[in-house]
């Protein structure tokens, strides 16, 4: 190494001072490379969430719709035992009233203003209300507040028109938007926009009034703000003076591929498809008949096409002989997510028809009574499944075991004493409806209340 | 006739020459008269052994001027009505024509009553001393000329004035006799201003008369006179003489001034006295502070005399008090030394550690046997020698006379600096005003929000905390307070300023690296480019993309606390010492804004102590070696003790390293460490790596390696304090983080640039030179030029950040407005969805604006708080609103996108009613319970005002310490 560094010569020896120097000069950087290399860099990642706790309920809304014609009781269920709140909505005085209810029982009320009902504690889990009555029968399951909701088949004319109930359960106001489909795709109109309830009271929106249109429409409720049960009676005028025949339309939580609507009920009349494409794109639907044997595309059924927004109106011609043939519900295959909804005006009554949710396990409803069958659609397993009938004081009225298989549906024929049904199954998932005989006609869906709540995790932020 | 008076006093030293000066005179004078008062040398033995002397009287040692120049004349009746009086000092020498100059003018001017000549100092006999003299506003002496002017006949012509030195002074006797002579009052200064001004009053005329010079030295003033007490201390005779000076000038001020104005005079000088004796005590100048304050007792404590002496005055005067005011020293005067005075301070503050290696090659040179040599020394002092001539000629060429302009433009790296700050204030435009985003929460309203959350023990945040205000509080209080109380303005000038405050603090910190590391030093525009590449370092590292102030800050004072700290080295112990004080007090600015450096400096001491004792040196056992560097860390821990005692007392020991701004901190590995990647918004092109680079390549230069490996060695020390720390998890309140590393990447940037400068420092020279191949001088430069060019330009154009005017705080206006009324109106904001869990902040004021998050982040979460949050989610009573309202929670907000689920649980809650958003997709209710604020009341605490008060005096000693010493101003 030829360091000339001049200094130190003569002090400890350049040789020595070089060579140290020299050494230096690769180690520190090499030391400090090294210690940098066992860095390890701070956790910046956000924590992982927590998931939410499951536990029972504690407090239980539903919301009953104003009674059409004299269905005005009011059906109430719970799992447990206790007083249920039933309370007219927009009426903030007064004391509520109070349903007894017992496990497997069913309690009533006569109430023909829209209803609030409130379950806490023993009887939050598996509050479930049913509005039914009315000759021809009209039936309704009170639906629980949530925050988007689609309605098929609307009418907005004199003798078609359908009213829009929007119920608040809370003491805040809720805003909800509503957006029509008509054949013509999405009507926009600011009088729908924004809707204020006020708190624990109603809001009617009378389409016939607010947006009068010749064809079926479709409906989305948007619940923006606050919570509000929706619902929607139908009422058509008959011709002459005969008294108009009214009935609830069942709501569906979201647009779906694959729909099954049960609850054909045969007679002469009119039954109509009516499809909701709420994308952006053209659909396609394929509609096909389920019966107990199986479910199929009858000849000659094409497929229907849907424009992006619109609503599309099918008369379905040959259906009347699929119902004679043993029909008992439809199922609905589309290129993508259609809302859907029957429509059968038959025997001069008239009743609706929405997509089955389907539960894990059990489902059940209430019923007022009288001529009825439980149509049950196809399990997604193989399994037995156990259908129980229980009388309005919790006594067993009918206890059924039976296979549904996979695409296939079930009859069920219910006691007259039958005020709730429930059906289990280890088969998976459980779809069904009740048909409610008699004069005229109506169907109510299975549901299942909820018995648990999720109760999210909470903990102070990393600050 | 003229009589030359001479008194004396042990001014032997003097005499032979003065006595020659008054043979010598081309007007011989008619007799000369000597009074001695009390001298102890030959002054008596050449006074009788002159032949020029008719008499000698010798008076007691007691004798003041006034008295001896009195019993002189007594002695001497007057011979004529004419007789003039010239009064000489034995520290006078008149030039040869000086009386006769003096008569001259006295025939010329027949008004004239009291002459006097040109002073100049003696023994330099060119430089000017005093053509008459005046008395400011506040006492100070005026002499109308510049410190040290020399006598270029640019005064010279005859003028009327209010008084002329007694050195000198031809008086007609009548005259000085009808005044009474001189004051007794005034035993030694200030008496010819106090004559003067008493002639001027009894309507007779001063003249000076610059033809005639007399030579002067100033001998009691300048207290080279043997003191009057043979064993007196120099110090105290120094004092006596301070006071003496100071009360001379407080008398003649009273004694004489305008009665109208005499009371306001009074309290000004009285005022002003106390000031001037804070501002001495300010920089260790205890003994004038003492003289100082003994004068004004002296004056003010005898008002008697001061009236009799008054009315002595009035008696005499014919002339009204505004006839003599042209005569006296212009109003503004003591204002422009006040300012002269505050310049040469601050500019002695800058330049404290300037040259430190200019003074430690000539204490090597005075040390001159070559023993241990310091490790920066790499020449031989021969070359020394040498090459400070070749400086002298390339670096200290004086400037061409230009305009500052001209100057500008025809300097590339002035023109550099230049276009540097206008590219910087070109990126950091969006800043302007006022900056939030990123890890830098919104400024507070103004400084008074940051001063309470310094002083306050208890602060309203969250549910109430104790955990102490960061460090740094204090010093954005004293920046907004300074901006005029704005806390937005402090945090926008910490941001925009931070740039060219780390340029001039590299800048000067490589000048002195530079010199330490060759005589020659490094050439300008190496200079230039180190820092610059350095004042980047905020942005290209990405801090100030993210909105790291604390990085930010750091950065740009990092390079003014390693120039301080290299005067650790300088070989005056006096300077080393005020070294550490100086450190210190950056060192606690620095730790305020970068916890992480203390440690740091800890360790580096350490080290360099470890090292010093390893190879054997000596000076280790001398306490103002190791003291300085002790005193440092120690100065900065005391400074901060109001940050550290009760982080520590209470707990929270996580916060004594936690970064400060927003969390997360930000996140380094090694790598990002080395090459100063501090966050995404880092420079895409790696100019930190560049530049490691090259300071792994300044290993190479065999004549700079030593002290480029000592600029390594710190980079190691850097390295291990970063493994360290890595290891270190910080408890929070609310979780656990790590030190952020971000300050020492800046620290490893700061070096690497040091030791690239100190190496290109020969280099560059040989390159200029010519003796280094072209193509090595040519990558070598432009590896060099692409880091700056590029940051600058990538800095100006597309270098993204988080920064933004005003940080959005995800709160409705109104809820602002509302939680502004008082720390009451609390707003619980919960984040997340019902899968993924919520997690709740609790907002008070003006929201966590800077220096709370820190606060918040140590906080341990109130649990009740959290259980009854996880009541109002899942089963909401009426009691959680009460609880809510006891807490001091009066909006509860669930931040966009809410969750349905959250929402429709907390609709169902009772005494909770919706509040509007002006975002439909965030969620909020408003508790409509009675709101409380009793639980976060603070409760003052004797402690907190005991730390802060320790702080201020520990702040006041240490400024006061480190402040430069007066002496050295002289």
């Amino acid at each position: 190494m030829t360091d000339s560094t001049p200094q130190g010569a003569g002090h400890r020896g350049v040789t020595g001072r070089i060579s140290t120097v020299a050494v230096l000069a690769v180690l520190l950087p090499v030391l400090t490379a090294t210690t940098l290399a066992l860095v390890r860099p701070a956790d910046t990642d956000v924590p992982a969430g927590i998931a939410p706790q499951t536990q029972a309920l504690t407090r239980a809304d539903v919301a009953c719709p104003t009674a059409l014609d004299d269905a005005d009781q009011v059906l109430v269920a719970s799992n447990g035992r206790g007083q249920v709140t039933v309370r007219a909505a927009g009426q903030d005085s007064g004391e509520p009233a109070s349903v007894p209810v017992t496990p497997g029982g069913v309690g009533a009320v006569e109430l023909p203003e829209p209803a609030l009902i409130t379950g806490r504690d023993a009887v939050a889990p598996g509050l479930l209300a049913v509005r039914a009555g009315g000759s021809p029968v009209a039936a309704f399951v009170c639906p629980a507040p949530t925050t988007e909701q689609w309605f098929s088949a609307l009418g907005g004319r004199f003798e078609h028109s359908s009213v829009i109930e929007l119920l608040n359960p809370d003491q805040g106001a809720a805003v909800a938007d509503l957006s029509i489909h008509t054949r013509d795709g999405l009507v926009r109109s600011s009088a729908l926009r924004g809707l204020s309830v006020p708190g624990r009271s109603v809001r009617r929106i009378d389409l016939a009034e607010e947006l009068p249109r010749a064809s079926l429409m479709s409906l989305e409720v948007i619940v923006s703000r606050g919570r509000l049960s929706a619902s929607v009676a139908d009422e058509v005028g008959q011709v002459g003076n005969a008294r108009p025949v009214l009935d609830w339309i069942p709501a569906q939580a979201e647009p779906a591929q694959e729909v099954t609507m049960l609850g054909l009920v045969p007679g002469d009349g009119t039954r109509t498809v009516v499809l909701t494409n709420p994308g952006e794109d053209e659909i396609s639907v394929q509609v096909e008949v389920v019966s107990e044997r199986s479910t199929f595309a009858p000849t000659g059924w094409e497929e229907i096409r849907v424009a992006p927004g619109a609503v599309t109106v099918i008369p379905i011609a040959g259906l009347a002989q699929q119902v004679r043939k043993g029909a008992l519900g439809l199922q609905l295959t589309s290129s993508a997510p259609v809302v859907a909804g029957l429509r059968q005006e038959v025997s001069g009554d008239v009743s609706h028809l929405a997509p089955t949710t389907a539960y894990d396990g059990t489902a059940r409803t209430v019923l007022p009574g009288g001529p009825a069958r439980l149509v049950l659609g196809g399990t997604s397993g193989s399994g037995e499944t156990v259908v129980t009938a229980r009388a309005a004081n919790g006594q067993r009225v009918l206890r059924r075991q039976l296979t549904v298989g996979t695409a296939k549906a079930a009859e069920v024929a219910l006691p007259e004493r039958a005020a709730s049904v429930q059906v289990r199954t280890d088969a998976g998932a459980v779809t069904g409806v009740v048909v409610l005989g008699g004069t005229g006609h109506a169907v109510l869906p299975l549901v299942q209340p909820a018995e648990r709540g999720e109760v999210p995790a909470l903990r102070p932020a990393l600050r | 006739m003229v009589t030359a008076l001479l008194v004396t006093h042990r001014g032997a030293r003097w005499l032979p020459a003065v006595l020659d000066g008054l043979s010598a005179q081309s007007r011989p004078i008619d007799r000369v008269l000597a009074v001695d008062t009390g001298s102890t040398d030959e002054t008596l033995t050449m006074l009788a052994a002159s032949p020029l002397i008719e008499q000698v009287l010798a008076a007691p040692d007691s004798t003041s001027f006034s008295v001896a120049v009195r019993q002189g004349l007594a002695e001497h009746p007057c011979a004529e009505p004419d007789e003039w009086i010239w009064l000489v000092h034995d520290d006078a020498n008149p030039a040869a024509d000086a009386l006769a100059c003096l008569l001259e003018a006295a025939d010329e001017d027949p008004t004239a009553d009291v002459l006097g000549p040109k002073l100049r100092e003696w023994p330099s006999l060119r430089r000017l001393l005093e053509l008459g003299v005046t008395i400011s506003g506040t006492g100070h002496r005026e002499t109308g000329l510049e410190h040290g002017e020399y006598d270029q006949g640019q005064h010279d012509t005859v003028r009327h004035v209010l008084a002329v030195n007694t050195a000198g002074m031809l008086v007609r006797r009548s005259v000085l006799e009808k005044l009474g002579g001189f004051d007794d009052e005034l035993p030694l200064f200030g008496n010819d201003v106090d004559f003067g001004w008493r002639a001027a009053r009894a309507g007779h005329r001063t003249i000076v008369v610059p033809r005639a010079v007399m030579f002067h030295a100033e001998a009691a003033h300048r207290r080279q006179r043997p003191s009057t007490l043979a064993d007196e201390h120099p110090r105290a005779a120094e004092r006596r003489a301070a006071f003496a000076e100071r009360r001379a000038a407080l008398w003649t001020l009273l004694a004489n001034g305008d009665g109208r104005w005499l009371p306001v005079q009074a309290v000004r000088l009285f005022l002003g006295s106390i000031l001037r004796a804070i501002g001495l005590l300010l920089v260790r100048d205890v003994r004038t502070a003492r003289a100082e304050m003994s004068a004004l007792a002296s004056v003010y404590g005898n008002p008697g005399r001061l009236r009799r002496a008054r009315r002595a005055r009035q008696e005499q005067a014919t002339v009204p008090s505004r006839d003599v005011r042209p005569l006296l020293a212009p109003w503004w005067l003591p204002y422009r030394h006040g300012l002269d005075a505050a310049t040469d301070f601050f500019s002695a503050v800058t330049l404290q550690a300037q040259d430190v290696a200019e003074r430690r090659r000539a204490a090597n040179l005075a040390a001159d046997l070559g023993e241990e040599r310091p490790p920066h020394r790499s020449d031989s002092r021969a070359e020394d020698r040498g090459r400070s001539e070749v400086r002298s000629d390339e670096e200290s060429a004086p400037a061409p006379d230009n305009g500052w302009v001209v100057q500008l433009l025809t300097s590339p790296v002035a023109l550099g600096l230049s276009v540097f700050l206008v590219v910087v204030a070109i990126a950091t435009r969006d800043v302007w005003g006022a900056v939030a985003g990123g890890a830098l929460p919104p400024a507070p309203a103004g400084v008074g929000d940051w001063w309470r959350l310094w002083t306050e023990d208890w602060h309203p945040l969250e549910s109430g905390t104790n955990v102490p205000a960061p460090a740094y509080v204090p010093v954005l209080t004293l920046l907004g307070g300074l901006l005029g109380g704005s806390a937005q303005g402090a945090m926008s000038v910490l941001m925009v300023f931070a740039f060219p405050i780390a340029l001039g603090g590299a800048w000067r910190l490589l000048r002195v690296a530079g010199h330490l590391a060759t005589p020659l030093g490094a050439p300008r525009w190496l200079l230039g480019w180190g820092a610059m590449v350095y004042a980047l370092v905020p942005a290209t590292s990405g801090a100030w993309g993210e909105g790291r102030y604390s990085v930010v800050a750091a950065t740009a004072l990092l390079p003014w606390l390693a120039h301080a700290a290299l005067g650790l080295v300088d070989p005056n112990p006096d300077r080393r010492w005020r070294a550490g004080w100086r450190s210190g007090l950056l060192l606690a600015l620095m730790t305020a804004f970068a916890p992480v450096a203390w440690p740091l400096a800890a360790l580096l001491t350490l080290v360099v102590l470890l090292l010093a004792i390893v190879l054997g040196g000596s000076s280790l056992r001398q306490w103002s070696v190791l003291g300085p560097a002790l005193a440092t860390l120690g100065t900065a821990g005391v400074l901060l003790v109001p940050w550290w005692l009760p982080m520590i007392a209470r707990g929270h020991w996580g916060g004594l390293l936690l970064e400060p701004g927003l969390l997360p901190v930000a996140s380094l590995d090694g790598v990002d460490v080395l090459t100063g990647r501090i966050s995404e918004y880092a420079a895409p092109f790696w100019p930190g790596l560049v530049v490691v680079v090259l300071a792994m390549a300044a290993l190479i230069p065999a004549s700079t390696r030593l002290p480029v490996l000592v600029c390594w060695l710190i980079g190691l020390v850097t390295a291990v304090t970063a493994l360290a720390l890595s290891l270190i998890t910080l408890p929070l309140g609310g979780g656990a983080t790590r030190p952020s590393l971000a300050f020492l990447a800046v620290v490893l940037q700061g070096v690497a640039v040091v030791a690239v400068v100190i190496a290109g420092t020969a280099s560059a020279r040989d390159l200029v030179r010519g003796s280094v191949p072209r193509v090595t001088g040519a990558v070598a430069g432009l590896a060099l030029l692409v880091v700056p060019v590029l940051s600058l330009g990538w800095f100006a154009t597309i270098a993204e950040n988080e920064l933004a005017p005003t940080g959005d705080q995800g709160i409705p206006a109104y809820m602002e407005q509302s939680s502004d009324l008082g720390p009451a109106h609390g707003i619980v904001v919960l984040e997340g969805d019902l899968d993924q869990g919520l997690v709740y902040t609790v907002r008070r004021g003006d929201g966590p604006t800077v220096g709370e998050p820190e606060i918040i982040a140590l906080t341990e979460p109130d649990a009740a708080l959290t259980d009854m949050l996880g009541d109002l989610v899942s089963r909401p009573r009426p009691a959680v609103a009460q609880a809510l309202a006891d807490h001091g929670i009066e909006y509860v907000v669930l931040s966009s996108p809410a969750d349905p689920a959250v929402a429709a649980v907390l609709d169902t809650a009772p005494d909770l009613a919706q509040a509007g958003t002006e975002d439909r997709t965030m969620r909020a209710w408003q508790v409509t319970r009675p709101l409380s604020e009793a639980n976060l009341a603070a409760s003052n605490s004797w402690t907190r005002t005991a730390l802060l008060i320790l702080q201020g005096i520990a702040l006041v000693v240490v400024l006061v310490l480190c402040a430069p010493s007066r002496k050295e101003q002289r």
